[in-house]
């Protein structure tokens, strides 16, 4: 971190804990209002205890955190806010909603400093925004799962928090009610301008809330970018493996012309884009839902590869099916098909097929 | 044939009722620190507050005896600020019956206030509320239960005390003769009758006290249903 940004959050720390692990973060995000940056990454990176630091419920070993240009935390200074004073809207995995008051308690419990009439005005607004109204004197425990994280978010958002973290705020949740709560999130964020970052590993979850989004892995953040761009054009292997992009090819530079490479995999020929990348050996990237399963001839052209081989695997995958083709020894490809599709083409394991995809939606890593 | 000792009776229920109302103010702070304190030397305090548990009564009632005496700095800081001494007086039985019963408040309320789920406790900060805000309105109400079985606890253990009210308070009439000493002079004077009688008094009020206690962790009067983590 070269110095702190004055409009936004700047920071750069670590955190050891006695087991050893240590889990590091740096980045910076400008403070436009309704700007849901994503915090991804696998299971067990740290991304909860990211979000705790910056919430500061948990203090850093090292480093610091700004946000607007004043000091959240300073290590060598000994300087620590604490959560009271940041004015954040934090949101943990389950929605901790207080027992023993009702829905309305609830979202009014952190407006203590409001003027009474304030306080009713704002509460009916909460109550509204987030369909509460016929709920609002119920028990948390009397609500389902998506109700509780609605109370959650207005009780969070009562308060005008200049930021909100929200930690995997819709794992708890059944498909149905995740996919609905999903939309509402981005609408009511947009509506009460209120920036935010949220934790999750669920890739469907950053690409429909997410503006920004930031991979967290091992050593830090790896790669920050617009969701679509870094799911699609991962910056290297890690971030690869991180968003989950399905198949990675070892490969060979093998000739280089007219924006266009050809890549030897085995024995066999990928033709990509070239990104410009100053080397020879590479890894090609391709998502699921890029590569489709044909039949018939493999009609290998420079805009369109077409690999024959074997159907190994079909695998569910949510709504799609998840179908590895193995190509060749050491090369196989994963596709993401319909169900209709995978009927249409009858794919079962020892079929012959050809992997097709675009040479554009290669996307090429270095090996070096 | 003598009847019921009501002084003794009444004095034993003021000390008690006294004793706890203390000990609810001053254990509520001594066990919510103990809950959130990362002091290492922790372990330390935790310790002296159980050591009533563990010493002879006579042990402690000694100690303390000691401590508010004149030759003490804690016995000459009273005598000097309130004008008469300690050892024999109704205060002075105060005292040692609040560090008597300390573990008997202390303990129970550790366990109620450390079950409070954490992440309630974070939530309530991470909206503006401080830190006593916190133990008022989310902390407390979540261990009421527990609290309240602290208080009893400790109002009923110094209803039956005998070591330290007779190495501290002694044996006056009124003042320091508490239901227990009462039962032990009448013994004392082969009054079995009238000991027998007191006994049953203590026996029956000790057991009417423990079922509240073990009714209330029940929660058998508990309105609509309850989740527990």
């Amino acid at each position: 971190m070269s110095g702190h940004v004055s409009s936004g959050l700047a920071a750069d720390f670590e955190k050891s804990f006695s087991s050893g692990t240590l889990v590091r973060a740096a980045f910076e995000i400008p403070s436009d209002p309704a700007r849901v940056t994503i915090l991804f990454g696998p299971s067990g990176v740290g991304k909860t205890t990211v979000l705790r630091c910056l919430a500061g419920l948990e203090m850093p070993t090292r480093g610091r955190i700004f946000f607007n240009g004043a000091v959240w935390f300073d290590a060598t200074k000994g300087k620590v806010v604490p959560p009271q004073d940041r004015s954040v809207g934090y949101l943990p995995q389950e929605s901790a909603l207080f027992p023993h008051l009702s829905v309305q308690d609830n979202v009014l419990y952190g407006l203590h400093d409001m003027p009474r009439g304030d306080r009713s005005r704002r509460l009916q607004d909460m109550l509204d925004a987030f369909h509460l109204r016929d709920f609002r004197t119920r028990r948390p425990q009397e609500l389902s799962g998506g109700q509780k994280q609605r109370v959650a978010l207005a009780r969070a958002l009562a308060r005008s928090p200049r930021l909100l973290l929200l930690d995997e705020p819709l794992s708890a949740l059944d498909v149905p009610t995740r996919a609905e709560l999903q939309l509402e999130i981005r609408g009511i964020l947009r509506r009460f301008e209120t920036p935010a970052i949220a934790v999750t590993h669920d890739w469907t979850m950053a690409l429909s809330l997410g503006d920004e989004l930031a991979v967290l892995g091992a050593g830090g953040i790896l790669q920050t970018g617009c969701p679509e761009e870094v799911f699609s054009r991962p910056a290297n292997l890690e971030v690869a493996a991180a968003v989950g992009v399905e198949t990675i090819v070892p490969c060979r530079l093998e000739q280089r012309s007219d924006g266009m490479v050809v890549l030897a995999a085995g024995r066999h020929r990928i033709f990509a884009v070239d990104n410009g990348l100053d080397c020879t050996e590479f890894y090609a990237c391709l998502r699921g839902e890029d590569v489709t399963i044909e039949q018939g001839p493999a009609l290998h052209t420079s805009a369109r590869n077409h690999l024959p081989g074997v159907v190994r695997e079909v695998v569910p995958a949510g709504p799609l099916r998840k179908v590895t083709v193995d190509i060749d020894v050491g090369l196989r490809m994963t596709a993401l098909v319909t169900r209709q599709a995978l009927e249409d083409l009858s794919l079962v394991e020892g079929a012959q097929v050809a992997a097709s995809f675009k040479a554009s939606a290669v996307h090429l890593i270095s090996r070096a | 044939m003598s009847v019921l000792n009501w002084t003794a009776i009444a004095l034993t229920l003021k000390l008690a009722t006294l004793t706890s109302a203390i000990l609810l103010v001053l254990g509520l702070p001594i066990a919510y620190w103990i809950t959130s304190s990362r002091w290492r030397w922790k372990f330390l305090v935790e310790a002296v507050v159980a050591l009533p548990l563990v010493l002879p009564p006579t042990v402690l009632g000694f100690y303390i005896l000691v401590a508010i005496g004149p030759n003490a700095f804690p016995g000459r800081l009273y005598e000097r600020i309130i004008g008469h001494r300690l050892p024999f007086t109704f205060e002075g039985l105060l005292i040692a019956s609040t560090l008597y019963s300390l573990p008997f408040a202390v303990q129970p309320f550790v366990a109620a206030l450390g079950a409070v789920d954490t992440k309630l406790i974070e939530a309530s900060w991470t909206l503006g509320v401080s830190r006593i805000g916190t133990f008022f309105r989310v902390i407390l109400p979540q261990s009421g239960y527990g609290v309240l079985t602290g208080v009893i606890l400790s109002f009923a253990h110094t209803l039956g005390e005998f070591g330290v009210v007779l190495m501290v308070g002694g044996d006056i009439e009124g003042i320091t003769r508490t239901i227990s000493i009462d039962i032990y002079d009448s013994v004392q004077s082969l009054d079995y009758a009238s000991a027998s009688r007191t006994s049953l008094v203590l026996l029956t009020f000790s057991f009417v006290v423990l079922s509240i206690v073990y009714a209330l962790n029940r929660r058998i009067w508990a309105a609509g249903p309850e989740f527990r983590r």
